[in-house]
């Protein structure tokens, strides 16, 4: 069965694929593409990977999809895509905690001169947060995808650690002890 | 971690290990499958535990008191430390939001820099003694 993740991505990549051609003729600095990067909290404290796609429906509209995996947020639809110059605006709704249901995140940025990143912020009542997006390549290019590495149980006496940590003897280890969510 | 240290310290003699369990207290197996695309290295190892017996066995030789498990704590390793009856000492500890010190606080520059600095100072892992 198609999952919604599915069907957007499906979604995405056929409004994106009659538009590349169209679009690239553009002089200003572009926004359709595929672009990855982070929203900083804080520098190398607290940073959450977002990744763009934006591209062009049959009318010639900006769309697109963000994806913010910290908050399990796959294909997420943009609501609001915008650009002037190299002033770019999106903006997704998310129901918030603070901020109710349907609450619009908005992200206001610049395109640099060569067309390679986007800096800006992302509106919060409290304060702007920064951004930055990098281009990864056109929209619909392959993202990057990693395989899911082996996940071990490790019972209560936490031996399996012990003994994993013992036979890298020798090396410089470092054990995390985290929420996956 | 992946952008700060496994993505910028290129050296196998690094080991990771990342145990994810229950820190808020819903979270599933499943779960921990999800969250290892965040840390996706052939350096790394990844384990579950529903129990909350690693974070309490990490609790002291990270300084922690005894009302506070070591849940999201970075804890970094010399070569020749060795897991005995408890776990060993570790060389660095970092943290988020615990009650240790707050120039301790997570940082992904700073634990690299401490990293570095233990791998300077280790031959290579063949020349390393687990004895």
């Amino acid at each position: 069965m198609m999952s919604r993740m599915d069907l957007w991505r499906g979604i995405a990549m056929l409004l994106f694929a009659g538009f590349v051609t169209q679009s690239a003729a553009a002089d200003e600095p572009r926004f359709e593409g595929l672009w990855s990067g982070a929203i900083v909290f804080k520098a190398a404290e607290l940073e959450f990977e977002i990744t763009v796609e934006v591209g062009r429906d049959p009318q010639g509209e900006l769309v697109g999809t963000i994806d913010q995996p910290a908050e399990r947020m796959i294909f997420h639809p943009l609501e609001y895509v915008r650009t002037e110059g190299k002033k770019v605006t999106f903006e997704f709704l998310k129901n918030s905690e603070s901020r109710g249901p349907n609450a619009p995140f908005t992200f206001i940025g610049e395109i640099s001169e060569n067309g390679q990143r986007i800096e800006g912020h992302l509106v919060e009542h409290r304060g702007n947060i920064p951004f930055y997006l990098e281009r990864l390549g056109e929209p619909g290019s392959e993202r990057r995808t990693v395989d899911a590495p082996q996940v071990d149980d490790l019972t209560e006496s936490s031996e399996e650690l012990k003994t994993a940590f013992n036979d890298d003897a020798g090396n410089v280890r470092l054990v995390l002890l985290l929420s996956p969510t | 971690m992946q952008k700060y240290i496994l993505d910028e310290v290129n050296d196998p003699r690094l080991k990771v290990y990342a145990v994810w369990g229950p820190m808020l207290g819903d979270e599933k197996a499943e779960d921990a499958t999800t969250a290892t695309a965040f840390l996706h290295d052939s350096r790394s190892t990844h384990f579950w535990t529903p129990f909350h017996a690693v974070a309490k066995l990490f609790q002291g030789p990270a300084g922690l008191p005894e009302d506070e498990l070591a849940w999201d704590t970075f804890q970094l390793f010399s070569p020749a430390a060795e897991w005995g009856k408890t776990p060993p000492q570790p060389a660095y500890v970092m943290h988020v939001e615990k009650s240790l010190p707050k120039d301790q606080r997570l940082n992904g520059n700073k634990l690299r820099g401490q990293i570095e600095a233990l791998l300077s100072t280790t031959g290579s892992a063949s020349q390393q003694s687990s004895d």
